[in-house]
């Protein structure tokens, strides 16, 4: 996973926090953004030795427009699963079957797993319990068949592919 | 615009309510993780971005909260099942198979 | 626009009383911590709504700095419970 060196790192650390210091104080004047250059230098040279999987080659052009891609992609999926939730949630008998499924993913990255992982939490239906080098515990509120299979098929399938455009 | 924020503050408050239904009505723990933190976590984005979209000037900070809500609320539920499971918090009797052993991958 | 606010904040209220039925009933510790949890996202959303009826900047900072405590508050009760032994 040591895939980039210390320089690289911090500055891919620095970028990501002076763009978030830029957007926590939004409407800046010039001496919070001196501020905010010396204090995102001072926090990536700490932090870099940590975030080793990230370097200046994550800001490469197709690594931005798969995760712009995403976005909207995982915007649908939520409001999608949510209305499936609501009508549960709303039906006097509540049709629930629920269960603890295992289901496999291909992805290598930590960070790969920890999108994946993150966006099955947040659609509504299934939520990660625990993850286990490459098997994901997902417990749901409502599956027809619980073979490890189906799971990956219905539950990771539709993430992954889109997933390993930026990461790997 | 401003169209368009209240459509989204009433879809907001509504899945926080239906969300908060779902948490007085689900019979155990994990499911009332599923339906309540998430529909809650949709629902405060919604009604927060709604907010940015009613007052444009302030667009950019809603949707730096939002983002925020959107990115830990899967992790803290997450830690919680977890935590849960391993606290030994019973599953309800509809479910029908659980795979996952707490113990044995706390070794791993 | 002023009875809007009014109508979305008191159905936001509804669902707070809604969630603070199951923090008081909650059979076991963590069912406490989940309400909890989820009354901390609504209150941002409420506090988002009241920081544009009293158009009031400041209030938005608030509800930052909330919801990041609230994360991390549950974050730290969770890996409590992983450690902890059960005494209910």
């Amino acid at each position: 996973m040591n895939n980039s060196n210390y320089f690289s790192r911090w500055v891919f650390g620095f970028i990501i926090l002076l763009l978030l210091w830029l957007a926590f104080t939004f409407p800046f004047s010039l001496p919070e953004l001196y501020t905010g250059i010396v204090v995102a230098a001072f926090t990536a040279l700490l932090t870099a030795k940590y975030f080793d999987e990230f370097g200046i080659s994550s800001f490469a052009p197709g690594k931005i427009l798969g995760l712009l891609i995403y976005i909207p992609i995982i915007l649908w999926e939520i409001i999608k699963a949510n209305i499936e939730v609501a009508i549960i949630v709303l039906s006097p008998s509540l049709p629930i079957e629920p269960a603890i499924v295992t289901a496999k993913t291909k992805l290598k990255s930590n960070i790969g797993k920890m999108f994946l992982a993150n966006s099955i939490t947040l659609t509504p239906g299934t939520l990660t319990v625990d993850i286990i080098k490459d098997t994901y515990f997902i417990h749901c509120i409502k599956i027809a068949k619980t073979d490890e299979k189906y799971a990956t098929d219905s539950i990771i399938g539709k993430f992954e592919k889109h997933l390993r455009r930026f990461v790997k | 615009m401003f169209i368009i924020g209240v459509i989204l503050i009433t879809i907001g408050v509504t899945f926080s309510t239906l969300g908060a239904l779902g948490l007085v009505r689900m019979p155990d723990l994990y499911n009332r993780l599923q339906t309540s933190t998430k529909a809650t976590t949709l629902g405060a984005f919604s009604t927060i971005i709604g907010v940015g979209f009613l007052n444009p000037a302030w667009l950019i900070k809603t949707i730096v909260i939002a983002t925020f809500i959107l990115l830990t609320a899967p992790i803290s539920s997450h830690n919680l099942a977890r935590a849960s499971h391993k606290w030994g918090i019973p599953l309800s009797d509809k479910t029908s198979v659980d795979k996952y052993d707490s113990k044995s991958g706390k070794k791993e | 626009m002023t009875i809007l606010i009014w109508i979305w904040s008191i159905i936001l209220s509804i669902s707070i009383i809604l969630v603070l039925y199951r923090c008081i009933k909650g059979p076991s510790l963590p069912d406490r911590v989940i309400a909890l949890d989820m009354f901390t996202t609504i209150t941002t959303g409420l506090l988002v709504l009241i920081a544009h009826f009293l158009n009031n900047y400041v209030l938005l900072d608030v509800s930052l700095v909330y919801a990041l405590l609230a994360f991390i508050s549950v974050i730290a009760i969770a890996r409590y419970l992983e450690s902890a032994k059960r005494g209910d």
